[in-house]
């Protein structure tokens, strides 16, 4: 056997092995930091008392670094430079607030992977800003809730890094020799499976929850809910605006057009925002 | 290459309009082909208008009956703790059911949908654009234009539907906002900005006019705005827009001329309609719309091209469902060779505000106008046993009869269930009865058709005075 042969078969192997992992459930999923949960729950609550809220986040001195450096980005900028965090919470308002800590605290917790796979993390974290926008913007476009779309986008693989790390894991543990790109392959058939399980055990909304399980298989969410495809389409779409190897040739005969009701001008409209995405994804670099 | 599929009718768009003329074209014997834009039949009214819209309004009028009852009793929750989006779920219900019940009805009637946008290629032709881009070409030996309206996309206000947001996407939020400015104070402004009031939110309905809902008199402007102030609502009149902007991070600012500045969470931009002509290829066809962006038609619905028809939003005012349905209905009568429609006179009119208003037949103001000296009766809702049951504070019927005193005319109400209250009224004023009449039939009681009562009283009292002679014995 060739090498490469080799590696077909260990990959099969590893996706046998991760699968087994997961369902014995010692999978270890990752929280979120407790002030993102913490911060995403205040959030969501119209009770929230902004005190509060700014005394939860300055308990984390890294995340209220991030906080402080994206809320002064060009992208969430406003007219007043924010230099302190009461501030902050106070111009923000709850929604951006929940938007920033909850991309700030996925990519310190969960695409913060250091060493062999930091790279394969960061490009996945950019594109699940990208999607997140794409996501924002699809919404924007069919009049659907923006804030729902873009925690969606931004959330939708974060089965990947947790599958990764094991994988990685198990295939040092056997000697096999497999390429980051290899250990992605290997993430695909369960990493929406997990996200859904994370989300979950995170406490967020069921249609969150479930929009992630279906983001590859939209059809078989059952009902009418219009986000998994959403999910889907802006997943693509995002593929597409930074080019890498998944993205689809075109648009044009996009399974999720029909439902989603895009015509040719909206699918126009879309690509249109790419520099828009791309700058709002490389804000929270 | 083949022939396009021919069909005796095309109507385009499947809102109220378009639905009951490919109806009445299929029971006429038609074979009939309607394009929808959207997945489903039903447009504008069933997915970002008079539907989703009234539920909520259905909602915010339970929610203020909840809240004036004792909190002991009935405790209600406090606007802020009011989950929009479960309130929005039963909109997404009502919505299913609606568009199933018409579907099904179009299916029974052997009406073709399809989903996608129609295009004139020539007076005949269409090309039909499904998602993702696939044509197809059909032909209409009638054509029915019933595309709607859409909200007006303004080029000095960012609608980001985020932030600034319209009537279609006001019906996406998930959460009431903690304040809201709506721009506009017509018939949408004016109701979702009592819709939202209702819920607790701080309302702010700004307009260049001094008052709202500018084609209703002093009277009953004065009764909405009363009850609009008791929610919470602040109108400021007469106050022209300087400039309108997101600051970027979250409020969105309304600076008005004059220099005062209005901060909100979010802003509803309603400042009219536009009709939906857009992509249509009308100069395919050979019809250019009036000066208003309206497809001009004549008293049967006929464009200047006769085989092509248009009815509803498109064709401009009144733009409601409910004369929309009529017109299509009445527009392919006539091209099937039916008999000639009655008049559209007599259509009510109804405002879903909180508290709702809605007339039928002559006005008090279209009276004034005419300079016609006609008697009104008047019935106030917290007069009447059952409206004080209900715990209804604001509200009112009219009875408009002529000069003597005797026929009726019109009739005009604002208060709870309004819309409802005055189809007695249009039958009455159909069947040309004198208002005496409401004071000879016994009604159940306490309902409020004791208002009709009560209102009649009123015309005769005045009448007694300005003609002793036609005093009851």
């Amino acid at each position: 056997m060739t090498s490469g042969d080799l590696s077909i078969v260990n990959s099969s192997l590893l996706e046998d092995r991760l699968r087994a992992v997961t369902e014995q459930g010692t999978l270890e999923l990752p929280v979120l930091p407790d002030v993102a949960l913490k911060v995403t729950r205040l959030c969501g609550d119209e009770e929230c008392d902004q005190k509060e809220l700014a005394d939860v986040i300055r308990r984390d001195q890294s995340l209220m670094a991030h906080l402080l450096r994206v809320a002064n980005s060009a992208i969430y900028g406003g007219r007043v430079e924010i230099v302190s965090l009461q501030l902050a919470v106070n111009r923000l308002g709850l929604a951006k607030m929940r938007e920033i800590v909850l991309a700030v605290a996925c990519k310190a917790s969960l695409f913060g992977e250091k060493g062999p796979l930091e790279e394969m993390t960061k490009r996945l974290f950019q594109h699940s800003m990208v999607t997140a926008a794409c996501s924002q913007e699809v919404a924007r476009r069919k009049r659907l809730n923006v804030e729902e779309a873009f925690t969606v986008g931004l959330l939708h693989d974060v089965g990947r890094p947790v599958l990764l790390h094991a994988a990685r894991k198990i295939a040092v543990e056997e000697g096999w020799d497999l390429t980051p790109e290899e250990l992605l392959t290997a993430t695909n058939p369960l990493h929406a499976d997990v996200g859904a399980e994370m989300l979950a055990s995170w406490g967020l909304p069921d249609t969150m929850v479930q929009a992630i399980r279906h983001h590859h298989t939209p059809d078989s969410s059952g009902g009418e809910a219009t986000l998994p495809h959403l999910l889907r389409f802006a997943d693509d779409l995002a593929h597409l605006m930074m080019d890498d190897a998944s993205a689809p040739e075109s648009l044009e005969a996009h399974p999720d057009l029909e439902r989603l009701n895009l015509y040719p001008d909206d699918v126009e409209w879309l690509l249109e925002r790419q520099s828009k995405v791309i700058e709002q994804m490389e804000a929270y670099l | 290459m083949t022939s396009p599929q021919r069909f005796d009718l095309i109507v385009i768009g499947g809102g109220p309009a378009g639905q009951k003329a490919a109806i009445q074209g299929a029971k006429g014997g038609w074979q009939v082909l309607l394009v929808e834009r959207e997945p489903c039949p039903g447009g504008a009214c069933v997915r970002r208008g008079t539907i989703p819209s009234k539920t909520l309004h259905e909602s915010a009028s339970l929610f203020r009956r909840m809240a004036g009852r004792d909190a002991t009793v009935f405790p209600s929750p406090r606007g802020e703790e009011l989950p929009l989006r479960s309130l929005m779920m039963r909109v997404e219900q009502v919505i299913e059911a609606h568009e199933s019940y018409m579907t099904d009805q179009l299916i029974r009637n052997d009406v073709v949908v399809q989903h996608g946008l129609a295009r004139f290629l020539d007076p005949h032709c269409l090309e039909i654009v499904r998602p993702g881009g696939r044509r197809t070409k059909v032909r209409g030996e009638t054509i029915v234009l019933a595309t709607g309206s859409k909200p007006r996309d303004p080029d000095d206000v960012p609608v980001d539907h985020e932030n600034i947001l319209d009537s279609d996407s006001i019906l996406s939020l998930h959460h009431l906002p903690k304040s809201l400015v709506v721009l506009g104070s017509g018939v949408i402004a004016s109701e979702y900005a009592s819709i939202f009031a209702t819920f607790g939110v701080e309302v702010t309905m700004v307009d260049k006019y001094p008052s709202p809902l500018g084609f209703l008199d002093e009277e009953l402007v004065s009764c909405f705005l009363d009850a609009f102030r008791d929610s919470g609502g602040r109108f400021l009149g007469g106050h022209a827009l300087e400039n309108v902007a997101f600051d970027g991070v979250s409020q969105v600012c309304v600076q008005l001329e004059g220099g005062e500045e209005i901060m909100a969470e979010k802003c509803l931009f309603a400042l009219g309609r536009v009709a939906q002509t857009g992509g249509l290829g009308l100069e395919n066809a050979g019809i250019e719309v009036t000066s208003r962006g309206h497809i001009p038609v004549d008293a049967h619905y006929r464009t200047p091209v006769p085989h092509i028809l248009a009815v509803g939003d498109v064709i401009g005012p009144p733009a409601l469902a409910a004369t929309s349905m009529e017109q299509g209905r009445r527009a392919v009568r006539f091209a099937l060779g039916l008999e000639g429609p009655e008049n559209l006179n007599d259509i009510p009119v109804g405002i879903y505000t909180v508290p709702e208003i809605s007339r039928v037949g002559l006005s008090v103001l279209d009276a004034e106008k005419a300079g016609r000296d006609v008697l009104v009766g008047r019935a106030r809702f917290s007069e009447i046993a059952r409206g004080q049951i209900a715990g209804m504070n604001h509200g009112l019927l009219r009875l408009i009869t002529d000069e003597k005193g005797c026929q009726l005319l019109g009739v005009e109400a604002l208060g709870d269930g309004a819309t409802e209250l005055v189809h007695m009224g249009q039958i009455a004023i159909k069947a040309g009865w004198a208002v005496d009449r409401f004071v000879e039939e016994v009604f159940n009681f306490p309902t409020m058709a004791e208002a009709y009562r009560v209102a009649a009283l009123d015309v005769v009292e005045q009448r007694g005075a300005r003609n002793p002679e036609l005093q009851p014995v």
